[in-house]
């Protein structure tokens, strides 16, 4: 194994990553997705005879990992994979909980803009309190299962991304890579739907967007604890933890109201002025470590 | 790779093996003994059969997994190897973390795989019979494993102040009460025969979200409520291992 591979050969282990990466995910679902339709393999009667091979395409960036390693003959000397507990708890106590105070953040903005705060609320009293109690270890099991991206994109994509250009970049580009991976989803209305203006163009930016936001603080958590664990628990909180803590603080909106392109906006505007304060600690960070290397 | 963990996941492999393979395997023998029985059962009544066979399935996984948890600590049980790892730099406290780590890993794969293997067998229900109504126990496992690590949240204490055998004493015991519990519980029933129906009735309300909302809410809790006593059990066993090491045969 070599200590610091040239640049070719790191963009050679990128482009066999993003081809298995892709390839596990895409095939499967787009066979799917001409058999049967997204509504009944994702979400319909089909969901739960297909969770299994939702679970390994889902898992599709964490093979292509161990795929590409093994291809590249890289080698497994990875340091991401340890827990660095030590010292570094408040970033995984982070990781689950400004998921969480976001989804009840969410819940109130939604409200106040699209509910009433006088209304009834989507999961009153003790529902309401089951939900947020149950988001904290739905968070952490869970992360087991995010764990299958979180390995693949900041464990490898982002560390091969790092070795050829610049932190920013690295994560604009790497957010796209993330939200293109989306696509065969998207474009089925997994996201957003399917009814809004752009369809499903815009989706796929809008999930772009999301993800390049979203990686900023996975990254945060990852550059932090030098460990790919957080990330992973992160990741499981603002697909689970937030939902539900959303829900449980809701009020006046049905729970078939069809989620809107504004809405959309809405949330993704909150969420990005969030990660916005990581995107400061990261160039901080940075400045930091320029200012010692002088 | 390095580190304690990495240690306990090659100590204990097989016992982290067992977790993984463990649902596929009840896979197999449930669909073994449905295809042996198949033909008693009439076509009204296989569902259901089917289901309570899952059940039954995995609840003997679980409890095989919960069996086999003291080899965690029993592997260990060494003056020698204990001293060598009490005179390294914060060996003691990661020795324990490792176990506590390791378990916590282990419970998680089995999740996973349980869940998975439980979606596949409803994938060959579906290629089978074109049914795609089968119940999904995805809610069970989540409580089920969190019910484990309260278990070797209670024992591991008592694991590591007085060995393994002690440990699985109390699971014993454990087992014993719980035991005598359902037996006790049967007596208020009207009628044995009502049981299968009101099991039935309580389980369809769990996985259908139809139960009332404290008892809701005490499910809900009941996870959180395990995580903080693994906490607390990793630190009572961190500091009283030592203690128990004196309690080693050699």
């Amino acid at each position: 194994m070599t200590n610091n591979p040239d640049r070719k050969t790191e963009l050679k282990r990128l482009i066999i990553y993003l081809v298995l990466a892709f390839g596990i995910a895409w095939l499967p679902w787009i066979i799917l997705n001409s058999l049967y339709g997204y509504e009944e393999w994702f979400t319909g009667d089909m969901a739960f005879p297909f969770a299994w091979l939702t679970l390994i395409s889902g898992g599709g960036p964490a093979i292509a990992n161990v795929l590409t390693r093994l291809i590249t003959k890289e080698g497994f000397d990875d340091e991401l994979l340890r827990l660095k507990l030590r010292g570094n708890v408040k970033y995984y106590v982070i990781a689950v909980s400004v998921p969480i105070a976001a989804g009840l953040l969410r819940g109130v903005v939604l409200t106040l803009l699209y509910g009433d705060i006088n209304g009834a609320a989507a999961n009153p009293g003790l529902m309401g309190a089951s939900l947020i109690v149950q988001s904290l270890p739905m968070s952490l099991v869970m992360a087991f299962n995010t764990f299958g991206e979180e390995y693949g994109w900041r464990g490898y994509m982002n560390g091969k991304l790092g070795a050829l250009t610049n932190k920013p970049v690295t994560i604009i580009v790497g957010g796209i890579l993330w939200g293109v991976w989306h696509a065969p989803l998207t474009v089925k209305g997994h996201n957003f739907g399917t009814d809004y203006p752009g369809f499903p163009w815009l989706g796929i930016v809008m999930m772009c967007a999301f993800c390049i936001m979203t990686g900023i603080f996975l990254m945060w958590l990852t550059d932090k604890t030098g460990s790919i664990y957080p990330a992973a628990i992160a990741h499981s909180a603002l697909n689970n933890g937030s939902n539900y803590s959303t829900l449980a603080v809701v009020r006046g909106i049905a729970e078939d109201t069809k989620q809107t392109l504004s809405m959309s906006i809405v949330m993704f505007s909150l969420m990005g002025i969030i990660f916005a304060v990581f995107a400061v600690f990261m160039i901080k960070d940075s400045r930091k470590i320029v200012n010692s290397e002088k | 790779m390095q580190g304690v963990v990495y240690k306990e996941l090659r100590q204990n492999r097989v016992f982290f093996i067992q977790g993984l393979l463990m649902p596929p395997a009840g896979i197999i023998v449930t669909l073994l003994m449905y295809a042996a029985i198949k033909d008693n059962i009439s076509a009204g009544e296989s569902d259901t059969f089917m289901m309570i066979l899952r059940l039954i399935i995995q609840t003997v996984s679980f409890m095989m997994l919960w069996m086999g948890s003291s080899s965690v600590f029993s592997g260990d049980e060494s003056k020698k190897w204990s001293a060598f790892i009490a005179a390294a730099p914060n060996g003691r406290v990661r020795h324990i973390y490792g176990k506590y780590v390791f378990y916590f890993m282990t419970l998680g794969a089995f999740f996973m795989s349980s869940v998975f293997c439980d979606s596949f067998f409803s994938w060959l229900l579906y290629c089978g019979t074109g049914k795609t109504d089968m119940l999904s126990f995805t809610n069970l496992y989540f409580l089920m494993i969190f019910l484990l690590l309260m278990m070797f949240a209670f024992e591991t204490p008592f694991a590591a102040r007085f060995g393994s055998k002690l440990g699985t004493g109390i699971r014993i015991a454990v087992l014993s009460v719980l035991f005598l519990a359902f037996a006790a519980g049967m007596l208020f029933v009207p009628a044995a025969d009502n049981i299968a129906d009101y099991l039935g009735e309580y389980l369809t309300k769990f996985f259908e979200g139809e139960l009332s909302d404290g008892v809701t809410f005490i499910i809900s809790v009941f996870p959180c409520v395990a995580m903080g006593a693994y906490l607390l059990s990793y630190k009572i066993s961190e500091s009283c291992w030592l203690k128990g090491v004196e309690n080693y045969d050699k």
